[in-house]
């Protein structure tokens, strides 16, 4: 258990520092090819379609990590009002709702990955790309959310069961 | 009852019921958006179609200036130059009531012009301002009020990481949308200002006057020319780009990150530990932001697939209400809901039924969307739930009665109406600098 844990925080935690770089390399991509234009050395070819990638791959791959964190951005006000027992169980059914449409996404991205992957469908920009190179971020982040939520829903099981 | 309306209720309103509950925003957008996808889209087809719709709202380059808008404002804060630009202004104010409180407004302005984050325009200013204010015996209505007001300045000012939000997803030219917003936050700032050194002047129990350390014109000047000026030239940078067409905002935002890296080199402040550290906090603001949008496309699919949108601007439109009415009515609709919704939410939930609204009564987008940006920086403020009202509570602690900050940001949500009045009344106002940049 100690050890599926400890390779769940470091797939969560690596995507978190792939999007970082990710990042990075924009920033420095966008103003590189900014200064090159103003210089009239042109663009960098395949920039739009990185940072449009790269965008994308940093909402979906980090995800995970701001889940674990608890840094989604959500209306607390109503719920730090009910009582503890009546909070615990508003909780459970957040941690029910959440688990419930990560496995959704999780289930039917994995479709869309795979029907994706067996048409060989390709994506047209300055480079051309596989579909499925774009599909896989989103199956991947909702298993590591739904395991997150789940773990949330057994938490207080495992405590009582004193595991 | 007519399907439109029945994907209405069940998308609005499941929607605020979730986020209610407490929910994370993305999940409540997710949710109503496979229940949507599954009724309204063809089931098993519309819930791949939910998958592949999840791309192409964040996949978009002139989304990019968000997180570098962001980057820009946390190196500027992890670096510790937007302390100095602090103590810079704090320094230059002579011995006047209300001095500190000056000092809140000045510098928060600032701060807006080189961070896009009201939370961290609200943040630093309370850190460094308020335990000042109070150890000078000021009323919390001098102390909380301008820092909460200039705060949301961040929003309006570019760089602005939610006004290209707003652009984006209401496809509203984002540079300018940028731009249009400068004129109403120096309008802001300035009735702020006005505001605070008239009832200082009237009561100056509220802040009393302090002496202050005595130096000369030039000692007052200098940290001012050294720690002031040089990061204005960032703000330059930044906007005198888009305004002379030079660059798009994504690129100025880029050019303003790189700028402010060589600001805080020649300051000698800059670490690796300070660039990584300002990396992790723009990504959980960013992906924050973009994964929410992310869930846009499903949500608006819905809507106009079952004809929810072109109903509601049909009978808007059929009703004869005419324009102001309805202009009022929607931004009367924001800030209400202001006062329990966050900003992200607002927009994701507004604009694909006031867009196409917009459209149709022939109401200027830019316009719209600038008093949008100024709905918004009101419902940051508005009791009782507003964002910034709980990052203040956060920085005093528990000292600080809510009710006392409820109590002192009342006369500055006056001066933001009053500012939304006149630009409802002038548009001029709002069109005037992007009519410059053509």
């Amino acid at each position: 258990m100690k050890t599926a844990i400890a390779l769940y925080d470091l797939v969560v935690t690596a995507l978190a520092v792939l999007s970082g770089i990710i990042l990075a390399l924009m920033t420095c991509a966008i103003a590189a090819e900014s200064i090159r234009r103003g210089l009239g050395f042109g663009v960098f070819r395949g920039l739009i379609d990185f940072s449009e990638i790269g965008l994308f791959c940093i909402a979906i791959l980090t995800a995970p990590w701001l889940l674990r964190r608890n840094a989604h951005l959500s209306i607390n006000v109503f719920l730090e009002r009910f009582s503890p027992p009546v909070r615990r169980g508003v909780q459970r059914l957040i941690d029910l709702i959440g688990l419930s449409c990560c496995a959704i996404l999780c289930i039917w991205g994995t479709r869309v990955l795979m029907r994706s992957y067996q048409t060989q469908q390709m994506v047209f920009g300055d480079y051309v790309l596989m579909d499925w190179w774009l599909q896989w971020q989103i199956p991947l982040a909702a298993l590591l959310m739904a395991l997150t939520f789940a773990g949330r829903l057994l938490a207080p099981f495992h405590a009582q069961q004193g595991v | 009852m007519p399907e439109w309306i029945f994907a209405l209720v069940l998308m609005l309103g499941g929607i605020v019921a979730l986020l209610m509950l407490g929910l994370p925003i993305v999940f409540a957008f997710i949710a109503v958006n496979i229940a949507g996808a599954w009724l309204f889209l063809g089931g098993d087809i519309g819930l791949m179609q939910m998958l592949r719709n999840m791309r192409s709202p964040a996949a978009q380059y002139s989304l990019a200036p968000i997180p570098l808008f962001v980057l820009m404002g946390e190196i500027m804060l992890h670096s510790g130059l937007a302390q100095r630009a602090i103590d810079a202004i704090d320094r230059l104010i002579s011995r006047v009531p209300g001095r500190l409180s000056i000092v809140a407004v000045l510098s928060g302005t600032l701060f807006s012009s080189l961070s896009g984050s009201t939370i961290a325009n609200a943040g630093v200013l309370g850190k460094s301002l308020y335990p000042q204010m109070k150890a000078r015996g000021y009323h919390d209505s001098m102390a909380v009020g301008p820092i909460l007001a200039v705060g949301g300045i961040a929003m309006l000012i570019p760089p602005s990481g939610l006004a290209v939000m707003l652009g984006s997803l209401a496809s509203i030219s984002i540079n300018d949308l940028l731009i249009a917003g400068i004129v109403p936050a120096i309008m802001m700032a300035v009735l702020f200002l006005g505001y605070v050194m008239l009832r200082c002047r009237l009561d100056p129990s509220l802040a009393p006057i302090y002496e202050t350390e005595t130096m000369t014109l030039g000692e007052r000047l200098r940290p001012v020319l050294v720690n002031v000026l040089p990061l204005a030239l960032i703000f330059v940078c930044v906007v005198g780009s888009m305004f002379a067409g030079i660059a798009t905002a994504t690129e100025s935002a880029a050019l303003g990150v790189v700028a402010t890296v060589i600001a805080a080199v020649i300051y000698r402040r800059f670490s690796l530990s300070m660039l990584v550290h300002s990396l992790k906090e723009t990504l959980i603001f960013s992906a924050m932001i973009l994964v929410i949008i992310c869930t846009s496309g499903t949500f608006s699919q819905v809507l106009a697939f079952t004809g929810a949108t072109q109903e509601i601007s049909r009978l808007v439109v059929a009703s004869g209400i005419g324009p102001l009415m309805l202009l009022l009515g929607m931004l009367a609709v924001l800030v209400f809901l202001g006062c329990f919704m966050d900003q992200v939410s607002m927009m994701m939930l507004t604009l694909p039924i006031f867009m196409p609204i917009v459209g149709a009564a022939g109401i200027d987008p830019l316009w719209f969307g600038v008093l949008v940006l100024i709905a918004l920086e009101i419902s940051l403020i508005t009791p009782p739930f507003g964002l910034l009202l709980f990052v203040m509570q956060g920085v005093a602690g528990p000292k600080l009665r809510v009710t006392a900050v409820y109590k002192a940001v009342l006369p500055f949500l006056a001066l933001e109406f009053l500012v939304m009045g006149l630009l409802i009344l002038f548009p001029g106002l709002v069109s005037l600098l992007p009519e410059l940049m053509k």
